[in-house]
């Protein structure tokens, strides 16, 4: 019982502590990103072990996390507004070679950035050969070119 | 629900196999449903710490009862809660022994309270708390960890009093 509960406990914070530090945060990961992820990884390590460190305490919990992540899965397949909720939605920073600033500052998300994205992903040299750069749910920005 | 859908024909350079794709959807399915039962199951103790872990050895009217989790796990702490009548001890000394699997199997890191000595029987261990006068009843709570995986027997008694047999299966 007791690792069941840890397990979904750990899942719930993680997934409101990641969707309130936002998007941007472990997507485009830089190497202090990717260092950051190893101490969190390691923080949670022990809160989802505790003192057990037997097979089945380890089983358990991976089969709890797995469980919730399909039943989370289920669920925003069929409500759309846990989908919403859970997920975020996309959102358009540029739109004609306009960008939208304020959208991009509360999205933490800089022209340059996207001009990046759009020389990575479409070869584009200037903003006004964007027709929308979309951040999508994933973290990632999308390039739509005129 | 089966998806009766044919992928497109086309010149798409895929390993695409929807009959293989199906297959593997049927087994996640049950796979899913494996892993719910699982999870309720362990919920639900039949892994340890839960209600149908919960088991109790002996009886109010022998003055001796055991409470200890019917599934443990290797090398994680169990707890035995050992609750005997005050009548019981002898020269203000309550003496408990530990015999069968308690002694090979099971680590006992501490007692709650700590012992205040410990002795040697007959293929046995005796662990003696003193007490006070006042009747009522004495726990003792020992602090154990299975060493071994399996079904463990251990008899828990009381010098010159009732002695009951505990069983434990002991995850990997």
């Amino acid at each position: 019982m007791d690792s069941v509960l840890r397990a979904v406990a750990i899942y719930i914070v993680l997934l409101i502590v990641f969707r309130i530090a936002g998007r941007r945060t472990l997507s485009e990961m830089t190497s202090f990103d990717f260092v950051l992820l190893l101490i969190i990884g390691e923080a949670t390590q022990q809160a989802l072990l505790g003192e057990d460190f037997s097979l089945t305490n380890a089983f358990l919990v991976i089969i709890t996390l797995l469980a919730i992540d399909v039943g989370m899965s289920l669920w925003k397949q069929h409500s759309e507004a846990a989908n919403r909720i859970i997920e975020g939605v996309p959102t358009i920073l540029v739109d004609h070679g306009r960008p939208l600033k304020a959208l991009m500052d509360k999205a933490r998300v800089r022209e340059e950035e996207v001009l990046e994205a759009a020389r990575r992903l479409q070869g584009l040299e200037r903003m006004d050969q964007i027709k929308y750069a979309v951040l999508e749910v994933s973290g990632g920005i999308s390039i739509i070119p005129r | 629900m089966a998806v009766r859908t044919k992928q497109p024909e086309s010149d798409i350079q895929t390993e695409a196999d929807l009959g293989l794709q199906r297959r593997t959807w049927r087994v996640q399915r049950v796979g899913w449903a494996i892993f719910a039962i699982l999870v309720l199951a362990a919920l639900a103790g039949a892994f340890g710490s839960g209600p149908l872990s919960r088991a109790e050895a002996g009886s109010e009217a022998s003055g001796l009862r055991i409470e200890y989790e019917r599934f443990a796990r290797l090398h994680a702490a169990t707890n035995l809660v050992i609750r005997a009548d005050r009548r019981l001890a002898r020269n203000d000394e309550l003496a408990v022994i530990l015999s069968g699997a308690a002694l090979q199997s099971l680590e006992l890191p501490s007692t709650m309270p700590p012992a205040d000595g410990t002795g040697l029987a007959p293929d046995s261990v005796v662990l003696r708390f003193r007490t006070d006068r006042q009747p009522g009843e004495l726990t003792v709570v020992l602090h154990a960890k299975p060493r071994r995986m399996g079904l463990l027997t251990a008899q828990v008694g009381l010098r010159d009093g009732p002695a009951h047999t505990i069983r434990q299966w002991v995850y990997p």
